[in-house]
């Protein structure tokens, strides 16, 4: 007989329910993507717009830095400059009694929970982190640093969803939305995820409050957006091959928008799109939405003013017509 | 046979080597590996390039170090971890790739895969955020995106405005902070990495 250790039993990883019970409801403290701020900044006001909307607790510090996770997927950021920023801004956000990170990228989400075991596991680095913050007059301590306080932002607007559900305005009925986890969030941590880690159903579970029908699944979700970080900038050609087979994937299921929750796949879905089209001489027409902007939609916000879809490059006319929006 | 058995020599010090990394976990499976190939069965690296992770951990648990840091395999990985999600014993191909390019670039291999990204600490050290519009080597694929991305990104601090966030992309942290995270980042060693980036780029450009 195979030993339980070897064989890998599903009952380990929680029911969505159960999984949802870990979640705090208050105490965030908003942790801002780069890459939003740069590309997508619509995702981020959409984010604000929804918490306020909810009446989330939530901290918005301008003090906040980078989690160096493009960096280090680049292989030019050593594991002691993450992990030494990864702890200022724990250290920030417990000193603001702020203690959960909600992120808005699935890498923000994986690197600070990898630099938090990193430094438990090794007390050599961790002493050394703390000798550097304490240069610049910043006292962390051992247990501002739990990877089980880190939080994908979507997790919390999860943990709301009955609230969500009362509060819908526009009405997605009529729409089938496929729905894209970025991987750093379920491959890095898989037992951390709601439910199932080979068929996450978490953001289908919050476009179906939309009124949108949701496609739980289909062939290539597990695939990666592509990006590779490097590949996106020097290896263009296998980077635009893996996003033909997704963004094909999701076409074949019928889907028109796509829902992604890191800026990185959004890049790469949306700014990608119309150059693959023309390199394979074939018509998708996807259109893609981060989550927090799909719910912000659905809340009532501007599509301009708030959602920010004037940054995308796959226009999303057709919808907003639908919804009566323009 | 059992002559030749005996001659075998097996080197580990590059395997201790990979495995005092910070980042490997406590639990970690790497000699546990039972080749079944699940991680090349979901890799897309494996789908579109030569790189196989199935066969990277058969070659590393062989000891073939020299042939594993000078190889162009390592670079295809896309870091998206599918490998650690699928693998019954614990493993993970995707974080060994970090170590390994980590090991190969102190060998001197894979530094031209470096220097395009240079700006990236460059502007996490002066503006505490490594994506900045200084920072992205946008004439990797300025042509591709077209002008319609140019005057998204031209028209930025205006849509920033409009949506009622800070005009200054992407967001500007206080200068305490600033100062702040530029000594930490300097207590942290990133001088020297700017400075290895800089020199084998000067040593790779006399080169050709």
């Amino acid at each position: 007989m195979l030993k339980k250790s070897v064989v890998r039993d599903f009952n380990e990883y929680l029911g969505m329910k159960l999984m949802s019970k870990s979640i705090p409801e208050h105490g965030f403290y908003l942790f801002k993507s780069c890459f939003i701020g740069l590309e997508y900044p619509g995702a981020e006001s959409s984010a604000r717009f929804v918490l306020d909307k909810l009446g989330v607790d939530y901290y918005d510090d301008p003090r906040q830095s980078c989690c160096t996770g493009m960096g280090m997927n680049l292989d030019i950021v050593s594991p002691l400059i993450t992990a030494v920023l990864a702890a200022r801004n724990f250290t920030l956000a417990n000193e603001t009694n702020h203690p959960f990170f909600a992120t808005m990228c699935s890498t923000c989400y994986g690197v600070n929970k990898e630099a938090c075991e990193w430094m438990n596991h090794n007390p050599s680095l961790y002493e050394q982190v703390k000798d550097i913050l304490t240069k610049v007059g910043l006292k962390v301590k051992k247990e501002y640093l739990k990877a089980e306080n880190v939080f994908h932002l979507f997790q919390v607007l999860y943990k709301w969803k009955e609230a969500i559900k009362d509060k819908v305005e526009v009405d997605f009925n009529g729409m089938r939305i496929a729905t894209h986890h970025g991987c750093h969030f379920y491959k890095l941590f898989p037992k951390d995820t709601l439910g199932d880690p080979e068929n996450v159903q978490g953001l289908d579970e919050l476009v179906q409050l939309t009124g949108a029908e949701s496609i739980s699944w289909y062939p290539e979700k597990n695939l990666c957006c592509g990006s590779g970080f490097r590949h996106r900038f020097l290896n263009r050609e296998i980077s635009y091959a893996a996003a033909y087979d997704k963004l094909m994937s999701v076409k074949d299921a019928g889907a028109e928008i796509l829902i992604n929750m890191c800026p990185m796949c959004a890049f790469q879905f949306d700014r990608s799109e119309a150059i693959i089209e023309k390199n394979m001489a074939v018509e998708m027409g996807i259109m893609h939405l981060n989550i927090a902007q799909l719910l912000a939609l659905s809340l009532g916000a501007d599509p301009f003013n708030v959602v920010g879809l004037q940054t995308h490059s796959v226009k999303l006319d057709p919808i907003l017509s639908k919804l009566r929006l323009i | 046979m059992s002559k030749n058995l005996k001659e075998i020599h097996y080197d580990n010090s590059f395997l201790k080597e990979l495995l005092s990394d910070v980042r490997i976990p406590k639990d970690f499976g790497l000699k546990k590996c039972i080749q079944c190939g699940n991680c090349s069965s979901v890799c897309p690296a494996a789908r579109y390039t030569p790189y196989r992770p199935r066969k990277l951990v058969h070659d590393l648990l062989m000891g073939h170090k020299e042939s594993i840091l000078q190889s162009e395999d390592i670079w295809y990985c896309f870091s998206c971890f599918s490998c650690n999600l699928r693998c019954p014993r614990s493993n993970n191909p995707g974080l060994l790739i970090h170590i390994l390019r980590n090991l190969a670039n102190l060998q001197g291999f894979g530094w031209k895969k470096l220097f395009p990204f240079k700006n990236y600490l460059i502007s996490l050290k002066n503006f505490g955020l490594g994506l900045t519009p200084f920072s992205i080597p946008t004439e990797l694929f300025d042509q591709e995106l077209g002008e319609e991305w140019k005057k998204i990104r031209e028209n930025l601090p205006e849509i920033l405005l409009q949506l009622g966030m800070n005009p200054i992309a992407p967001r500007e942290l206080p200068f305490e902070a600033r100062e702040q995270i530029k000594t930490v980042l300097e207590l942290a060693g990133i001088d020297q990495v700017i400075e290895m980036l800089d020199n084998a780029e000067k040593e790779c450009s006399q080169g050709f």
